[in-house]
């Protein structure tokens, strides 16, 4: 900045340059945060367009070659697989998140530090996990079962991580107010910190099953691509939404683009659903605590 | 006043030297005037006082004779008092009249089930990281020594490094501008309906990414540059930025919003510009969270394997050129996805990746904690 | 001095944060079933100090306490305490009103239900308390609604009647109106002196007018020692040491 800049106008106004700069930046940064959103958007539009062909084949476009029942069967595949992961790792990971809660000690924060970083361990390398310990040591075989407890490994510290921070952001005012009429930890824990940290829990808990929806890296492991055998009864999990797309991409002669292409419309569209859930309980909660 | 049995005042001590379970009571005063003390002014200046024997309080507790030194009395000024008190180590005995005290509130067997509940859900992590820990070791290692694929592991982390820098050569100066946009410009509403969106975009299953780069990305790239085969590498850091942009966004922003209010109204009532405000007091107090949010991302975009098997990797029949396919960590161990055994070379990939990033994410978490402790 | 039955005994107390000391070897009795106020200037440990008498002081990680604290003789840092029955024994309201998330009935009897093994459906208890806080009347008609819908002075008394409705015999209160206007201050007033019969109560606070209108004995504090403990009006009217009379005629802070 040269010295005539910093020099103090005499009038009230903004010296013009300046003021100009300044809207300049504020312009750049406002493109810079729409600009990921509009491209995103374009981009998903034009790739389900681009499977589903509407434009080049009128009406319907190529969706009328899409196998109904097949997407079906992979949509169900999916919520089946993850509904069992979930069931899995919600209630350990909010334990653990409670468990952390528990009065300060050297474990607990070395146990945090572990949960943190079991959070940032890719999810593909769950997957090697998972083959080795689902899959061959307990001989569940490339199925259904094996995929949702890799699953389940996947989400656990992700949950963990969320509960915890809902369970921080409840104020220790209300902890207190619990402890002065004489409760114990547990009670005070179970009564009046898991109530207020509920819908925190609630959302972060959605957040994990859009997460498992979506998540395709460790299946590839386990679901057994390279094994000709037929997969378990549980299901097969190389049906599910995520490795459908996976396959097409793949693959040139897998499953249609059309068929890819609806299946990633049936995930958007989930997750759409989701995150308009976790947003609307955000919502209310701010508002009852506001209010 | 010399007192058989006192050698004589050896040691004096304060009581914040004490230990905890320590606790001093008079017993008796020689002096009648010590009952007329008020409790406040028993230890105006410490005490002076021996021990029977020794210097340490013997376990157990032992009596002891001394005296306060500046004791108030009501009769007079300061004077000096001998007392025998009996000093108390450890558990005392429980008060013989009213027991209610200590009398527990009943709580029901719930507590005891719930904290043993709790502590088994605690365990899982643990052998979850040993476990992840122990069998990458044992995959990796084979009677030949470490596995490793027929070209060593080299190119596979410098592909990775590669794409992961230049996506974040994309993503963080569009992330970071538009974290600021959101932290400091944007009106209410709109930042509203941004946040969602970005997060939501966050949420697009990264296998969706890679449908992305290979169905619309690269042909409209092929369509713009005619003639000139699209080098992978692009194509990847290209929608791997896409993906890594609200993690830049969101952690940034937090970042930026810690920065106490005072310190910005501070600069701004010096007359300071919202941007100067900026670039002085905002962005370096909140550099170290910035930073975080940066290598939080590279975290993610190591990890990443999608992108990196679909896009990057050695698939044929993309539209990309094949010359310039990138080994990668992930893609690696993807390719069992693309019908490769599983074998020994995937688990030291896998072990590598670990490492780099957990490394590259320990920085970042601990950037962000510090972040967080210094507001 | 009049002589006055101790509910509580403090002696040489002294308490902690990290290696900081807080309270340097504290002793006084507090008088049951009086008001006995303490003053003094922000951070010289009065909060610090009421926390230790209920034992909270510890729920901070690194905090450390020493000394002793008797309640009707019984030391309260006795290693067999349970320290539920002990803060069911001494009630505390806060300075800034703590209501639970849930409804105006479920705050009454959140002490009772909180602690209780069963359900508690005991809606006699809610009446006399709400009463005994003088809230009764304006919220009779809304036992249901949250209590975050009340007013700031309403939730307060809100919080004063939880600590009440579980019958404690000494309430501990850290600054109750430090964020109430003078009118719901002076309705906390006014409910002190009815509380004063039936409660040892322990008040801090930083209105000296307060101190003066509602206690019977005042303790003044500073720099983490008790600098003089007396009748409130000997306190107020001639004070045995220099500090205390400067504090009072507000000639320093
Ligand atoms: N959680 C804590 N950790 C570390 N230090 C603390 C903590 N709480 C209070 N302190 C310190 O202890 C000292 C006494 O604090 P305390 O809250 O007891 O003061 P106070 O007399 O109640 O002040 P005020 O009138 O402002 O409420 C202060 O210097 C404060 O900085
Ligand atoms: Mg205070």
């Amino acid at each position: 900045m040269t010295r005539g800049e910093s020099r103090r106008s005499t009038g009230l106004g903004v010296p013009p340059a300046q003021q100009r700069r300044g809207r300049l930046f504020a312009l750049v940064c406002m493109v810079a945060a729409i600009f990921p959103v509009v491209l995103g958007a374009a981009l998903l539009g034009a790739a389900i367009e681009s499977g589903a062909g509407f434009g080049a084949h009128g009406g319907l476009g190529k969706l009328s070659s899409v196998d109904a029942g097949s997407l079906l069967g992979s949509a169900l595949g999916s919520l089946w697989l993850v509904s069992m992961a979930l069931a899995i790792a919600l209630p350990i990971g909010v334990g653990v998140a409670l468990h952390l809660e528990g009065p300060r000690s050297r474990m607990r924060s070395l146990l945090a530090l572990n949960i943190a970083n079991l959070a940032a361990v890719p999810s593909v390398l769950f997957g090697l996990v998972g083959l080795e310990l689902f899959v061959r040591a307990l001989r569940l075989g490339h199925g259904m079962l094996a995929a949702a407890f890799t699953l389940a490994l996947v989400v656990l510290p992700i949950v963990a991580v969320a509960a915890r921070a809902a369970l921080r952001a409840v104020p220790d005012e209300l902890r207190e107010g619990g402890y002065a009429l004489g409760a114990t930890p547990w009670q005070v824990t179970r009564q009046v910190v898991l109530p207020a940290a509920l819908p925190g829990m609630l959302s972060g808990a959605i957040l994990a099953i859009a997460r498992a929806f979506g998540e395709a890296a460790p299946l590839l492991l386990v679901a057994g691509f390279a094994a000709t055998s037929s997969p378990s009864v549980s299901g097969d999990p190389r049906q599910i939404l995520p490795l459908h797309v996976f396959q097409v991409l793949a693959e040139p002669d897998g499953p249609s683009r059309a068929d890819a292409a609806m299946s990633v419309a049936v995930l958007l569209g989930t997750l759409l659903v989701l995150a308009g859930w976790a947003m609307r309980l955000r919502h209310r909660h701010e508002r009852r605590r506001d209010g | 006043m010399s007192q058989p049995g006192i050698k004589g005042i050896e040691s004096s001590w304060s009581v914040p030297e004490r230990r905890a379970e320590t606790s001093i009571t008079v017993v008796s005063g020689d002096d009648d005037d010590i009952r007329h003390l008020s409790p406040y002014r028993y230890f105006p200046s410490g005490i002076a006082a021996t021990y029977d024997e020794g210097h340490a309080p013997p376990r157990g507790g032992a009596t002891v004779r001394g005296f306060y030194d500046g004791a108030e009395t009501d009769r007079g000024g300061p004077r000096r008092a001998l007392v025998t008190m009996r000093e108390r180590v450890g558990p005392s005995t429980p008060p013989s009249g009213g027991t209610k005290l200590s009398r527990p509130v009943r709580t029901g067997g719930g507590e005891r089930v719930a904290g043993w509940l709790l502590r088994l859900c605690a365990v899982v992590p643990v052998v979850l990281t040993l476990g992840l820990v122990s069998m990458l070791a044992r995959g990796a290692w084979t009677e030949q020594g470490l596995a490793m694929p027929p070209g060593g592991l080299a190119p596979a982390v410098m592909g990775t490094v590669l794409i992961a820098g230049l996506a974040l050569l994309w993503a963080v100066p569009v992330g970071l501008a538009a974290a600021i946009y959101l932290a400091e410009f944007a009106p209410a509403t709109w930042r509203r309906w941004l946040r969602p969106a970005l997060e939501l975009l966050a949420g697009v299953p990264t296998v969706i990414y890679a449908l992305l780069a290979v169905w619309v990305v690269v042909p409209a790239l092929t369509r713009l540059l005619p003639g000139l085969s699209v080098p992978r590498i692009v194509a990847a850091s290209m929608v791997l930025a896409l993906m890594l942009v609200p993690t830049v966004v969101s952690l940034a922003e937090d970042a930026l919003r810690t920065v106490p209010r005072q310190q910005r109204e501070a600069a701004l009532a010096l007359g300071a510009s919202r941007l100067r405000m900026l670039a002085y007091v905002v962005l370096p107090a909140a550099a170290p969270g910035i930073v975080a949010a940066v290598m939080l991302a590279l975290a993610r975009a190591v990890g990443e394997t999608m992108i990196m098997t679909l896009v990057a990797g050695r698939l044929p029949w993309m539209g990309l050129d094949p010359r310039t396919a990138v080994e990668t960590l992930t893609g690696q161990l993807g390719a069992a996805g693309l019908g490769a055994p599983v074998t020994g070379s995937m688990y030291t990939a896998g072990a590598v990746l670990l490492l780099l990033s957990l490394a590259v994410h320990s920085v970042g978490h601990r950037l962000v904690r510090r972040a967080g402790r210094w507001s | 001095m009049t002589t006055l039955v101790p509910k509580l005994r403090v002696e040489d107390l002294c308490a902690w944060y990290g290696e900081r000391q807080i309270l340097d070897r504290i002793s006084f009795d507090v008088p049951a079933q009086r008001i006995t106020a303490i003053i003094g200037p922000s951070g010289c440990g009065k909060s610090t100090f009421i926390r230790c008498i209920n034992r909270m002081h510890e729920l901070v990680s690194d905090a450390r306490v020493q000394g002793q604290v008797q309640l009707d003789g019984e030391d309260v840092y006795d290693r067999h305490v349970a320290l539920e029955q002990l803060r069911r024994r001494i009630g505390m309201v806060f300075q800034k009103a703590n209501p639970f998330p849930m409804s105006i009935r479920d705050n009454v009897l959140a002490g009772l239900r909180l602690t209780a093994e069963s359900p508690v459906r005991d809606d006699e208890a809610v009446e006399p308390a709400l009463r005994s806080v003088a809230l009764w009347d304006e919220v009779r008609d809304r036992l249901n609604h949250r209590a975050e819908t009340l007013s700031v002075g309403q939730q307060q008394r809100l919080c004063i009647a939880r600590a009440l409705a579980l019958q404690p015999e000494v309430l501990l209160m850290d600054e109750p109106c430090g964020s109430l206007d003078p009118i719901a201050t002076a309705r906390v007033e006014d409910l002190l002196g009815d509380l004063r019969e039936r409660f040892t109560i322990v008040l801090v606070t930083h209105n000296m007018q307060q101190a003066a209108r509602v206690s019977d004995r005042t303790g003044f504090f500073l720099g983490g020692q008790l600098v003089e403990f007396d009748d409130t009006d000997v306190i107020f009217t001639q004070p045995g040491d220099r500090r205390t009379e400067d504090y009072i005629t507000g000639k320093f802070g």
